[in-house]
Formats: structure tokens, C-alpha cells, sequence
């Protein structure tokens, strides 16, 4: 299990993350996502013991992964910029991965196979989405206990990220791994993710399973005989007011039968619900707090 | 407990290691190619011996810049910082493996030299000092260059570093050259070794107790060691290392990239280079008028505005720069006026008479415009210093000569004019030395320009002492005694 506790950094003046805290357990695959500066590459870094903490720990399974050496070997932290040193091919890289990582051959040989990878090939001159897929190949082949994933979806193209998605779930199903995934594809993280988190101005202001929080918030389309304003739903956690005419559409946040008994007593001529996917529920989130995201 | 990052290293670099192996001990046995005499065999092996130095010497720069260069690049940070393998442990196999290298290459190539051709007449004990040495010297140098190189933020500004950070005991050397060259009358040059700039560069320390060792162990020759130099490289490293904790294990991973502002880094190596300059320019400005310098003054300030700019990345002149440069300017020209008003804070006047074997006076005096006329007269007077008493009259003379030379020199800025200037008397050299006849790295050195003409007499006091010499269009441009010339003349 992953704790963050009262995470704190600042670069220079800029304070990145305020005091984050954050629970991942084992077994998931976290979805974190926020606005281009939000933060989000910084706590992977932090997470993966790249940065040091300005204030607060990132412990995992009881240890903290800045101090201990040890725990970052079950840590696989793909950035979103990936170095390989110049003239290095697949089974150069693999040498460092197998001397200093619990490295799993048989692992290795099985992404090599799926990724479409020869060893021999010089990682240099290959394309953003192969190197994108050597990434992740060593990512998998190490055993690890948590995988981070910086904009991991990056140049992969559909039958890489097909395959890739497969093989996480079958990591976290047989070894029980969790992983963090950030990405501003989230049509690609409501596929895979079981959880979230958003990112925004140094902290984490929405998190918890995909699923619940999505039912927690519903997009409602009414039509109603009188013209009404966004005051006569203030009894209602209005995320979002659009209205053309006497036509509106709310997203509100609040369990669907409980908001809908409340839509009805102000008896609308029409009432539709609609579920809303996860990238609305980020801009739906985001906006309610009055912040805008690039869609 | 195994390392795995030093196996790692060790793996991934075997190639190389064994191929740059090979090249330095094929480089450093070139001596040999050809020549086989016994005779020649120990200067080739001296030669060999210090390729193979010098080549180290190069791997102790090149590999701190290799083995480190990942600091700097915000990508290769995530890959090596993010591996099981701690800072300390990473800064400490990376420095161990650099020493490895260049230390291995140069022990495993001396003792092949060794065992081929010393074996016979090179004192193993004396063998094992020189590496003894060696290897602190190249630890020294290594942590060193790997601390220059991690104060800055981008590789570009780390390689800068180094070389600014090598090149500042020349600075500090110049800078007291051009002091005791303008400020001080009669000393003229002060050796390297001598000055407190040897001790802030390990290369020199280094090449210079290398070469006695060397000296000692292969030609047998007697010198001295300078312990400083093996106490300070120690001292050195010590201090380093501390620096090294601080800017590896301790560094900030964000700095990645970023602008070298780290005060070790560009603010301290510009700002000491400015300093440095700016005295001497002081120094000259104070000797020569501002009409000289003023061009270099201009130079400066553009060369500072330039490396401000490689410093930030962009072109920026603020007031705080501006104030530094004007008061850096202002300060070193009021240095620069108590330097000449104290007589060179005192050193003019305080000179040694003793120390060594002989005390020599020695120099030429314009006849054109004095009394002897129309020739011009060499002379030198060479005195053991146990004979010191037995030349008190002529030592008396020269010093009472001396002092008024230092007293002109102050009174006026044109004391170094030429033969074309009237007021050019004559020159005084005053040595001491252990080896009159030969050369001596030790020898001490004062020049002046007599403050007035030697008359006749004069010349026959020193006549009396030492040896006098004639020479001009009346002597057909040969060197005549004066006795003789005397003689000739009727005077």
C-alpha cells in the first residue's frame, strides 16, 4: 500500500504540492489526473524517490521510498521523458536492469514478444512509440510492486495500448501491483483506472473509486413551464448550469434518486438522466471550483 | 556487501575499459620504439613515466565529466535517481571507479615499465612511494573536477567549472606577477612554486613532487619533496569530499538544467575572475596612467556583461553588476595607490642578502653621458656569502646604489625607460644563487636602474672587487678590462 503524507515541495519560490495526502492500496490502478502544471509529474517523481520531499513522506509497504534504497527496487517509474544513453540497445539497457533490479527473465522474453522488441535494437534510433514500448517492457519486467506511469500512453499506438492495458491487468490480478497512471487521455484511464485522483493547485481535491464518484454525479436535462435561474437549485450541489430557454442541463452532484425526488418536486415538464464519463466528471470537478481545463 | 551499480558500471564499460587500456599503455611505451641503448633506456623510462602521468591526468577531467554528466539532464535523472541504489552510494562507486581507472591504467603501465626495464636499478620502496603519491594526487584531482562539475546545473556550465576553477591559481600567479612587476622595485619574477597559488593547484603540487619522485627513483638524484605538497592535495581532498556531499547526496534533483546560480559556481568564478583582473589593472593603471589601461578597463566590463550572459542565458546589465564592476574598480585602484605609496606594502626594501652560497652583483652602466664617455661597461662581482666580511666595502656600495635605485623608482613613473632615456644610468642585477655557473630553478633575482651615473672611481670599487669590462666604438666593440681601457685613455 502507498501513503503520501502531508507531501510538501517547492521549486524556488513555486510551491508545486501543499501538503498532499494521498492512500493507493494494492491491487489498483490509479488514475491521476489535472491541468498542465497541476503537479502531477512532480509526485511521481517524489513517489518514485527521484525528488526529494520538501516536507512530509511517501511511504510504501511501511517504508519510505526517498531514505530506503531497498524499496525502490519495487518501484518502476516510467517519466514522461525517457532517457537512454546514447548508442544503448535493448540488451544494454536490459544489463542495468538485471544487475541492480530483481529482474524477471522470464517476464522480459514475454513483453520483449509483445511489444515487438529485438534486443539487439539501438533504442536511439527508434521511434517515440517504441521507445515508449522498451519503457514499459522493462517497467513490467522487474517485479515490481508499483508501476508509475507518466503520460505512459504517449506514441503508443492502439494494438500497443491494447496490449499494454492487458498486461497490467493481468499483473495486478496474479501479483497484486498497483500502479499509477497519469494522462490527459482520460477516455484511456476510464478503461483501466479503478481509481482517481485530480490534481489541482498542489493537492489532490477529488479522489476515490471511479465508479462510486461517478454515480455520485449525474448530468439531468429539464424542461421546465416557467423560466427558472441557478438560484432556485441552490439546494442542490450544482456543478454545472447551462440553460437554453425554458431547456437545462445541470450537472449536479448528490445520489441519482435523491436528486431526482428533489428535480420532481419542482415539476418539470421533462426529466432525463444521463451518466457522465469520466472526462466530464474532470471538468465538471474542476469547474466547479471555478478552474478551466484544456479540453 | 556486493555493489551492483559498481558491477554495472564495471559490465556495461568492460569494452571500453579493456580498449582505452590497451591505448594508454601502447601511447605511454612510444619512447621505447626504436631505441635500446642502456644509456637511453632511463630517460625513456622517465618519459614513459610521465606520458602515462599526464594521460591520467586527462582521465582524472574526462571521467567525472563521464561518470557524472546524468546529474544534468532532467531526463537521465529519472532513470538514475530512481534506482535502488542510494546518492552516497552512487556518488562514492562512480568516484571509485573514476580513481579506478585512472589510477589502474597508470599503476599496471609503470609496473610493466618496471619490471622490463627498472628492474635492476629502480629501489622498489621508492617504486611504491611514486604510486603511493600518485594515487592521492589523482583521488585529490578526481574529487576535485567531479566537484567543479556538480556545482554547476547543465553539463555546458559544469565543463566551464572546471576549466575556470583549473585555471585560477594561474589568475591568482598572474595577478601577483603583475603586482610585484609594477608595485615592487627590483623583484622581478617570482616562480610559480614560490607563490600561494601553487598550493590552491593540485596539478601543479602534483607534477612537481611527481618529476623529484621520479627523478629520485630512476636517475637516483637527490632533491627535496616539498611535504606541503603531499599534505595539502590530502587536505584538499578532505574538503572536497564534504563539497561532494553536498551537491550530490544533498542536491536538489530540480536543478536539473537549470542556470548554474549555485554561489560556487558562476557567481563566485566570475566574480573572483573580475577581482583578480581588475587588480591587476590597478596595479598598471597606478604604474603606467589610466591612458594605458582605460582601453582594458573597457574590455573587461564587456567581457564581464558577456559572461553574465553565459551565466543567466541572456543579456542582462543591471545596476547590481554595474556597482560591482565600478566599486570592484574603484577599490582596486585605492589597493593598488597604498601599494605604491608603501613601496609594495613593504617588500621594496625587504630583501635578502643571505641564504644561499653567492651573492652577485652584476649589470651594465651607460658610459654615454657620464664620466668614463662614449663606451658602454659590463661588470660583475661574485661574493661567497662566508666571505661576506672580506667584501663588506663593495656590499655597501651596491646596497647604499640599490637603495637610492628603489627611491627613484618611486619618485618617478618612468623608472624602467630605456638606453634612448637620459635618465638611463646603468642596471643593477643582484643575485642569489647556490650555482653561480649553471642554472638554478632557486635563484633569487633583483633588477634596478641606477638612479644616477657611476663615476670613474666608482667603477674602479668595483674594479677592485670584480671584473669590469669595456666595450665601444673606441675598443672596436671589444671587450676591454677597464684597467686597461684606463690606461689607454690616460684617465
Amino acid at each position: 500500500m502507498l501513503e503520501i503524507n502531508n507531501l510538501y515541495k517547492q521549486f524556488k519560490d513555486k510551491e508545486v504540492l501543499k501538503d498532499l495526502n494521498l492512500t493507493v492500496s494494492g491491487g489498483s490502478i490509479f488514475g491521476l489526473v489535472g491541468i498542465n502544471g497541476a503537479g502531477k509529474s512532480t509526485l511521481l517523481r517524489l513517489i518514485a524517490g527521484v525528488y526529494e520531499p520538501d516536507g512530509g513522506a511517501v511511504i510504501l509497504d511501511g517504508v519510505n521510498t526517498f531514505k530506503d534504497e531497498g524499496i525502490r527496487k519495487k518501484i518502476a517509474f516510467v517519466s514522461d521523458e525517457q532517457y537512454y544513453p546514447v548508442g544503448s540497445t535493448i540488451d544494454s539497457l536490459k544489463l542495468m536492469y538485471k544487475t541492480i533490479y530483481d529482474f524477471n527473465e522470464e517476464a522480459y522474453q514475454k513483453y520483449l514478444q509483445m511489444f515487438d522488441l529485438q534486443p539487439k535494437m539501438t533504442i536511439t534510433n527508434l521511434s517515440k512509440g517504441m521507445k515508449r514500448r522498451v519503457s514499459l517492457l522493462f517497467a513490467l519486467s522487474i517485479n515490481a510492486k508499483l508501476i508509475l506511469l507518466d503520460e505512459a500512453y504517449d506514441g503508443l499506438e492502439p494494438l500497443a495500448r491494447l496490449r499494454f492495458k492487458q498486461a497490467l491487468a493481468e499483473l495486478i490480478e496474479e501479483e497484486n501491483v498497483s500502479v499509477i497512471i497519469s494522462s490527459h487521455n482520460l477516455k484511456e484511464l476510464e478503461d483501466i483506472c479503478d481509481s482517481f485522483g485530480i490534481l489541482e493547485d498542489g493537492k489532490i481535491v477529488s479522489y476515490g473509486d471511479l465508479l462510486e464518484s461517478k454515480d455520485m454525479i449525474h448530468k439531468y436535462q429539464l424542461a421546465f413551464h416557467q423560466e427558472l435561474t441557478r438560484d432556485d437549485f441552490k439546494d442542490l450541489d450544482l456543478l454545472h448550469f447551462e440553460n437554453e430557454g425554458r431547456v437545462y442541463q445541470l450537472v449536479i452532484r448528490g445520489k441519482e434518486a435523491e436528486v431526482t425526488e428533489k428535480l420532481q418536486a419542482m415539476n418539470p415538464a421533462l426529466l432525463d438522466v444521463l451518466q457522465v464519463n469520466f472526462e466530464e466528471l474532470f471538468i465538471y470537478e474542476l469547474e466547479s471550483r471555478g478552474n478551466g481545463y484544456e479540453k | 556487501m556486493k555493489n551492483k551499480f559498481f558491477e554495472y558500471l564495471l559490465k556495461n564499460r568492460s569494452i571500453a575499459i579493456v580498449f582505452f587500456g590497451v591505448l594508454y599503455i601502447a601511447l605511454s611505451f612510444t619512447p621505447f620504439i626504436g631505441s635500446h641503448s642502456t644509456t637511453v633506456i632511463r630517460d625513456n623510462l622517465t618519459s614513459m613515466f610521465f606520458i602515462a602521468m599526464l594521460m591520467s591526468t586527462l582521465l582524472a577531467f574526462a571521467l567525472p565529466v563521464i561518470l557524472f554528466s546524468y546529474v544534468h539532464s532532467k531526463r537521465s535523472v529519472d532513470l538514475y535517481f530512481a534506482l535502488p541504489v542510494s546518492r552516497s552510494k552512487q556518488l562514492t562507486t562512480n568516484i571509485c571507479f573514476a580513481f579506478i581507472i585512472a589510477f589502474g591504467y597508470f599503476l599496471i603501465t609503470t609496473l610493466i615499465g618496471y619490471i622490463l626495464f627498472g628492474l635492476s636499478y629502480i629501489n622498489f620502496l621508492q617504486f611504491a612511494v611514486l604510486q603511493g603519491y600518485i594515487a592521492i594526487y589523482l583521488l585529490t584531482l578526481i574529487i576535485f573536477n567531479t566537484l567543479f562539475f556538480l556545482v554547476a546545473n547543465n553539463v555546458f556550465d559544469g565543463i566551464v567549472m572546471i576549466a575556470a576553477y583549473c585555471f585560477i591559481p594561474i589568475l591568482l600567479y598572474m595577478t601577483a606577477i603583475s603586482f610585484v612587476d609594477t608595485m615592487v622595485a627590483g623583484l622581478e619574477m617570482i616562480e610559480f612554486g614560490d607563490s600561494l597559488a601553487a598550493f590552491a593547484s593540485p596539478i601543479y603540487m602534483g607534477f612537481s613532487t611527481f618529476i623529484k619522485l621520479v627523478s629520485r627513483m630512476v636517475t637516483h638524484e637527490t632533491n627535496k619533496i616539498n611535504v606541503l605538497y603531499i599534505i595539502v592535495p590530502i587536505i584538499l581532498a578532505i574538503l572536497g569530499s564534504y563539497g561532494l556531499y553536498r551537491h550530490f547526496v544533498l542536491r536538489k534533483t530540480e536543478r536539473a538544467e537549470q542556470v548554474s546560480d549555485e554561489l560556487f559556481a558562476y557567481p563566485i568564478v566570475i566574480h573572483t575572475y573580475a577581482i583578480l583582473v581588475l587588480l591587476m589593472l590597478g596595479f598598471n593603471t597606478v604604474r603606467f596612467g589610466m591612458g594605458f589601461t582605460l582601453p582594458l578597463y573597457l574590455v573587461l566590463l564587456f567581457i564581464y556583461i558577456v559572461a553574465t550572459f553565459v551565466y543567466r542565458r541572456k543579456i542582462q546589465v543591471n545596476w547590481k553588476n554595474l556597482a560591482f564592476f565600478g566599486i570592484g574598480m574603484a577599490l582596486s585602484l585605492v589597493i593598488a595607490n597604498g601599494a605604491w605609496l608603501t613601496e609594495g606594502f613593504g617588500v621594496s626594501r625587504n630583501y635578502p642578502l643571505d641564504g644561499k652560497k653567492y651573492l652577485i652583483y652584476s649589470g651594465l652602466v651607460n658610459g654615454y653621458g657620464s664620466e668614463i664617455g662614449g663606451v658602454n661597461i659590463s661588470y660583475t662581482v661574485e661574493i661567497p656569502i662566508d666571505k661576506k666580511d672580506e667584501y663588506k666595502e663593495i656590499i655597501d656600495f651596491f646596497e647604499e646604489k640599490r637603495q637610492k635605485a628603489i627611491t627613484k623608482y618611486y619618485d618617478t613613473n618612468k623608472a624602467s625607460t630605456y638606453v634612448s632615456d637620459s635618465t638611463y644610468y646603468g642596471e643593477l642585477l643582484v643575485e642569489l644563487t647556490d650555482t653561480p655557473n649553471s642554472y638554478d630553478p632557486k635563484r633569487k633575482t633583483y633588477y634596478y636602474t641606477y638612479a644616477e651615473s657611476l663615476t670613474i672611481n666608482e667603477m674602479k670599487l668595483i674594479d677592485k672587487y670584480g671584473e669590469v669590462n669595456v666595450s665601444g666604438e673606441k675598443t672596436d666593440y671589444e671587450e676591454v678590462p677597464l684597467e686597461e681601457y684606463l690606461e689607454e685613455e690616460g684617465k
